[in-house]
């Protein structure tokens, strides 16, 4: 704990130095161009929370809830290997697990290099950037969004857990193997491209703790941000120090392929 | 390719004779046309099928009274594989799968097996069954170049699972068995698997899972490298294989091989027996949410079974024999239970199991809540 607070003063103590840098200096022109964005109307998606959530002390699954995303931009493409060492090369990035060529998606990435990343184009570019939440994502990859959740009126565990299992064979079935360049996996009807191709993407969105009270509806639910959701071919609930969950195996539960991301304009 | 085809039938012939051999080795080919010869016409011959692991072929768990002569053929392909998404082995094969398929006999029967070298291979192979008696498993009377066949025959003589693999010489042994070239033999007891109390013991279904080590080196950017051709991949595999560390542990060839539309199937109530075999190494069966309710590790019938186990252990070079009994529905995760080889290195197969929840085995009493840290849990300290 000790320790904990010692570094947490210090990282304070770096960014009030680093704001006093800034402050010091006339405002930043912007020294980098924007990425390319596509702009998401509007629309209103069926989301269903991830995570764990209970009714009358039995976990359960919660029911899926109509959520209004507001409009956003999102780059129209991943952030590629050219991008990411351009933020490494700055030393505002850490070198990544696996070096990609420059034209792939950039993988190997856990949720806090994302996070630095967007960190590092906001000061680049003079705007905000950041990673989409699970809804906006959601709402992003229209079509391809898919979900291995079993339907909702399925009573019996052994068979939920079956359905889900089938249901992931089925989603697991579409993917590629091999990283494909930029645009390799088409657009969606969004114009966003290589949405739900074999990269999933880091969101913001984070697994909930829950309760659901005697009409289904969930009553209360918090957070739980140690665990992010990637979005793909299906959500992955994905630990956020973790850069490589594809190595499959154990249990049940769906890996996701490779983990990358793509970010949003404006706070 | 004829250069490379003529380097690589001298390196494994220098190993065969002991001639050049410097070391003292065993001798590799052997000459038995003294033996007197053995007078078998009065035997059933019957032609055994083989499938594709991980499936058993129909047979009988009783066998007829008298013991027969059963007839296999068996072709060696060397072939390039995907041992993972994008990960490729030039591997060697008994019959085109990893592992070689399973086949099945009663103990007194005698296996007559003809085995086809591929004028298209590259390598001399041959075929050491852990089951026969004398010449190596059989190993010295099986050599045959590319082109080549052999026919060889030997007694079941003990009941029980067995690894068969090639052993063709030198240091071409423990490269033939981690390029794939193993599988197993089963050799039930005439009147069929008893338990520790001499009941009989009857299953539903059962399922071979050869589990193999490989060793796939990689190149100076840390991806997998891939070759043109087994010959090419000899150097810089043996460089990985004296290391000791795999680089992927499977089961039937592949990482994944047995999920997914890969996976075992059984009903609630149905008994499967799983014959798992390893060539190369131990390995430690475990079933997920299941058990193991008659165990023969080391897979040998006149050994009674133990019971109710967690966890079993197949020495390498062994296979082992495990039956059980569905008792509830779902996925279960059939793993070699050194995590690190199930989850990181590929050795994972899942079974599903059809059939009703039964409340009774299991039920969460309470879902995960929040509690109160500062009186809560305190009687759970240890």
């Amino acid at each position: 704990m000790q320790r904990r607070r010692s570094l947490i003063a210090l990282a304070l103590g770096a960014t009030a130095i680093a704001g006093l840098a800034l402050w010091l200096q006339p405002p930043a022109q912007p020294r980098r161009a924007p990425p390319q964005t596509t702009p998401v109307a509007a629309g209103e998606i069926t989301f269903r929370p991830i995570g764990s959530f209970q009714q009358g002390g039995k976990t359960v699954t919660p029911p899926t809830r109509k959520v209004a995303v507001r409009a956003f931009d999102i780059m129209t493409y991943q952030v590629t290997g050219q991008d990411y060492d351009a933020c490494v090369q700055a030393g505002a990035c850490v070198a990544p697990g696996v070096k990609v060529a420059g034209s792939l998606p950039q993988t190997h990435v856990n949720w806090k290099d994302a996070s630095a990343y967007a960190a590092w184009l906001s000061r680049e570019t003079g705007t905000t950037w950041r990673l989409p939440s699970a809804e906006e994502w959601q709402l992003a990859a229209a079509e391809r969004f898919g979900d291995a959740a079993p339907a909702e009126d399925l009573r019996d565990p052994g068979q939920r857990m079956l359905e889900q299992y089938e249901r992931g064979i089925l989603l697991r079935g579409r993917v590629s193997y091999g990283l494909r360049p930029a645009g390799g996996f088409g657009t969606n009807s969004q114009g966003v491209a290589d949405m739900a191709g074999n990269v999933w993407e880091w969101t913001d969105g984070c697994i909930e703790n829950g309760t659901l009270a005697h009409n289904g509806r969930v009553n209360s639910s918090e957070p739980y941000c140690g665990v992010r959701i990637a979005g793909g071919l299906h959500p992955a609930a994905v630990i956020d120090f973790v850069r490589d969950a594809g190595v499959g195996g154990c249990a049940v539960g769906l890996p996701p392929d490779f983990l990358g991301f793509r970010l949003v304009r404006g706070g | 390719m004829v250069t490379r085809r003529a380097a690589l039938l001298g390196v494994a012939g220098a190993a065969a004779l002991p001639i050049l051999a410097k070391a003292a080795k065993a001798e590799e080919i052997m000459d038995t046309s003294m033996a007197e010869p053995v007078d078998l016409s009065a035997l059933e011959r019957v032609k055994g099928k083989l499938i594709r692991p991980p499936m058993v072929p129909i047979h009988d768990q009783v066998a007829p009274p008298n013991p027969r002569i059963i007839e296999y053929e068996m072709q060696i392909v060397e072939k390039e594989i995907e041992v993972d998404n994008g990960v490729y082995l030039q591997a060697m094969t008994f019959n085109g799968s990893v592992p070689g398929p399973l086949m099945v006999v009663h103990e007194g029967d005698y296996v007559e097996l003809t085995l086809f070298n591929s004028p298209e291979n590259l390598m001399q192979h041959n075929i050491d069954f852990h089951s026969a008696t004398g010449a190596l498993g059989g190993g010295s009377l099986t050599l045959v170049n590319p082109g080549e066949k052999t026919t060889l025959r030997f007694k079941a003589t003990r009941p029980g699972a067995f690894v068969y693999h090639c052993a063709p010489g030198g240091p071409m042994i423990p490269w033939h068995v981690v390029s794939g070239m193993s599988g197993a033999i089963l050799v039930l007891p005439r009147d069929g698997l008893k338990d520790a109390e001499g009941n009989p013991v009857r299953y539903d279904r059962a399922y071979y899972i050869g589990e193999n080590d490989f060793y796939i080196p990689k190149d100076e950017n840390g991806d997998y490298k891939r070759f043109e051709d087994v010959g090419e991949s000899y150097p810089d595999t043996l460089d990985v294989m004296n290391g000791l560390i795999p680089s992927h542990v499977v089961f039937n060839g592949k990482v994944g091989a047995l999920t997914g539309d890969g996976a075992l199937l059984a009903n609630q109530g149905e008994k499967v027996l799983f014959i798992h075999s390893q060539a190369n190494r131990d390995t430690r069966p475990h079933l997920i949410g299941g058990h193991g309710d008659l165990v023969w590790e080391r897979g040998k019938f006149n050994n009674p079974p133990e019971k109710d186990l967690e966890t079993w252990f197949i020495a390498g070079g062994s296979c082992g024999v495990a039956l059980y009994e569905f008792r509830q529905p779902g996925v279960y995760a059939y793993v070699n239970h050194n995590l690190i080889e199930a989850v990181n290195l590929g050795a994972t197969a899942h079974v599903v199991v059809q059939g009703e929840w039964n409340n009774d085995l299991m039920e969460q009493v309470e879902a995960p809540t929040e509690y109160n840290s500062a009186y809560e849990g305190k009687t759970a300290l240890p």
